[in-house]
């Protein structure tokens, strides 16, 4: 009769732990949006684990958006299609100015810049020559590499340029090293992804100004205390060394509460004068 | 140089000719033609390969060139060097100037226009190790090689034992039979089997060889009845020979040959001073045996008269009977006294004689006369004379004696 009695407690301990987990799991589920800085399968593959450690550690549940392209990712945010988003500074701006997006974290290990590159035995010395010369660039509203650069090039040098667009930042160094254009511009990350054999034919002529890299940013929909407890989640996973390493691929290195003051600055910069719309 | 190895020789001669042509030309064109086929082939895909880069060379998307082209290199081992080039030449593509291909490859260099417009967007350019393509012909080549020669090997060995069994060895038995044909073998053993012009060489041959034979046998058959007429003649001759210098009677040398050697004998009295001394001979009383008698009885008186002086004389001298019962001797290499003492020894023969004829006995004699040579003799007429004359001279002084002669006399 004790046996019967046992069993009887024990299955009703866990149909109710089930039906408590199941209901926590319907509380509060929430989109994470990603620029589409990678092609969607590799960016999936970075951020699956990283929102998967979110929820074991918040509870709430992520839904990974993917945008095709960049474009489309600013329409999402701008209407407020996401709760959570990771962005890049110059979205963060527009994304506060528009829905109030908040940022919660971001890198704190770097600033991001835009590098200007030459061939190496360019006879260009300074920034100042490159007047009326062609300069590839990847987009046109790619933020290091082209948007900052522009503004860079025009705003503080009262330059000149006769930008040609070739898509990525490959094809930057590519025109480059190519004597195709006189410069190119493009951020350290990615001049430092490439091939050796590329990367010796070039030589850094400039960088642009810093600016805080990509923060993770919230929705003011989402419930304060929801967004300090991502943030506490991110920051403490972030101190774990399995964190560290997810983390780096997005990438952000260290990470680091963020504040809109941290991207404030580039309000001030006119960037929006520099960006193309379709 | 045998008939075997003249056919071989020209059997190998053919093959290496062909062999040749088949290296030489054959085996070109087709290396040419799979060049051709390799260039069509590469021209097509690098054709495509161009068409793909338009657009992203349309936008300076060089990075998708890059992959673009990599991707087409990686899946083109036999791709040795791929170069993008603008019209003005600036190289695109590969970021390193491309090195020098060894010499040792075969290449094959294709170059294809990007875009469609003049000028081009850029030129591609691609060679090509068409090794492979050209092992697989040097392959074949040697396949066939092989082949080939097995084949021809085989065509030899088919060639050799045709000729030799249907022309080598047929001619060969031919050339033997010839041989013995010529030393006079008739019957060397010869096959009819074929029914070829070898075959018909062949009968005409043993056709050749029996009549040839026929033939030597009648010619033996002449040749020996020749040979027994002329035998015969000989023979015939020799009889008549003798029996014209001979006495049927006696058996003696007849006056017509005596004179005949007399004239040697001359000859070499004046020529080799030899010493010979004649004797005429003439039997006394012997007309009256063959009157009394007859001839019969005087055959055979003479016939033993002769015999009798025969026995008196040395074999090189010469004896004949002149006529009737007249005789003469060349005493030869004898001095004049030798020669009277065998006249005077005939003489004493002869008178010791008795001649026996029915019943009856009858004594005969000889007169002798002696003529040696004088240097006045001109010639063996005179001599015989001389010695007639002696003769005359012996027999007037009474007969039965030996009288030489001697000119005062005379």
């Amino acid at each position: 009769m004790q046996k019967v009695f046992l069993k009887v407690v024990l299955l009703t301990i866990f149909v109710c732990s089930s039906v408590w987990a199941e209901h926590k799991e319907v509380e509060a589920q929430y989109t994470i949006g990603v620029v589409p800085q990678f092609e969607q399968r590799k960016l999936f593959r970075i951020w699956q684990p990283i929102v998967k450690e979110l929820e074991k550690r918040t509870g709430f549940a992520f839904h990974i958006v993917g945008s095709p392209k960049i474009p489309a990712f600013e329409k999402s945010f701008m209407a407020g299609e996401f709760d959570f988003a990771y962005m890049n500074p110059y979205h963060i701006l527009k994304a506060h100015k528009t829905q109030g997006y908040i940022p919660l974290v971001r890198d704190g290990s770097r600033q991001l810049k835009g590098v200007l590159v030459v061939k190496k035995d360019s006879p260009i010395q300074d920034v100042k020559e490159l007047n009326k010369k062609k300069v590839a660039f990847p987009a046109p509203n790619a933020l290091g590499a082209s948007l900052l650069m522009r503004a860079d090039l025009s705003e503080l040098h009262g330059l000149t340029i006769f930008p040609r667009y070739v898509q990525t930042h490959s094809s930057v160094y590519l025109n480059v090293a190519l004597g195709q254009a006189e410069a190119g511009g493009g951020v350290m990350s990615t001049l430092n992804a490439q091939p050796d054999s590329l990367k010796s034919k070039l030589k850094v002529l400039y960088e642009t100004r810093g600016m805080s890299p990509h923060p993770l940013s919230a929705h003011p929909r989402v419930d304060e205390q929801d967004r300090e407890k991502v943030k506490q989640a991110w920051l403490e996973f972030s101190a774990t060394a399995e964190g560290k390493a997810l983390l780096s691929k997005i990438p952000m290195k260290e990470s680091i509460g963020a504040s809109m003051e941290d991207y404030q600055p580039m309000a001030e910069w006119g960037l929006d004068k520099y960006y193309v719309t379709d | 140089m045998k008939l075997r190895t003249k056919f071989i020789a020209v059997l190998m001669l053919l093959t290496l000719m062909f062999m040749g042509y088949m290296h030489l030309f054959w085996l070109d064109s087709m290396k040419s033609r799979v060049v051709e086929l390799v260039e069509t082939q590469y021209k097509s895909h690098l054709h495509t390969t161009a068409e793909g880069l338009v657009p992203l060379l349309l936008e300076n998307q060089l990075a998708n060139v890059y992959e673009t082209l990599n991707a087409h290199a990686d899946d083109n081992p036999n791709w040795l060097q791929l170069t993008l080039t603008t019209t003005s030449g600036s190289r695109l593509y590969p970021l390193d100037e491309p090195s020098l291909l060894p010499s040792t490859y075969n290449t094959l260099t294709i170059l294809q226009d990007v875009g469609f417009l003049d000028p081009p967007l850029a030129r591609l350019s691609v060679v090509i190790d068409i090794s492979p393509s050209v092992k697989v012909i040097d392959d074949l080549e040697y396949d066939l090689g092989i082949a080939f020669s097995l084949i021809m090997l085989c065509f030899l060995l088919g060639i050799c034992l045709e000729i030799e069994l249907f022309v080598r060895r047929p001619l060969n038995r031919l050339v033997k039979a010839s041989g013995a044909l010529m030393k006079g073998n008739y019957k060397y053993p010869i096959q009819k089997s074929q029914n070829d012009e070898i075959g018909e060489l062949t009968n005409y041959f043993i056709e050749m060889r029996e009549a040839l034979h026929d033939h030597h046998i009648n010619l033996k058959e002449e040749i020996h009845q020749h040979k027994n007429k002329a035998d015969k003649l000989a023979t015939l001759k020799e009889e008549s020979d003798y029996q014209a210098a001979h006495d049927p009677l006696t058996g003696l040398i007849n006056r017509r040959k005596f004179e005949e050697l007399l004239h040697e004998a001359f000859l070499r009295v004046i020529k080799d001073s030899e010493r010979h001394v004649l004797l005429y001979l003439d039997l006394d009383r012997f007309k009256k045996v063959n009157d009394s008698c007859g001839h019969e009885a005087g055959d055979k008186l003479l016939k033993e008269v002769v015999t009798l002086i025969q026995g008196s004389i040395r074999e090189h001298d010469v004896f004949a009977r002149l006529g009737g019962d007249e005789f003469a001797l060349i005493l030869r290499d004898c001095s004049h006294n030798g020669a009277v003492k065998v006249g005077n020894k005939i003489i004493d023969e002869v008178e010791r004689y008795k001649f026996y004829w029915e019943g009856q006995f009858f004594s005969i004699g000889v007169s002798i006369g002696a003529s040696d040579f004088e240097y006045d003799i001109e010639d063996e007429k005179k001599w015989l004379n001389r010695a007639d004359m002696a003769c005359y001279m012996a027999k007037g002084a009474g007969r039965g004696c030996l009288k030489s002669y001697e000119p005062e006399v005379v």
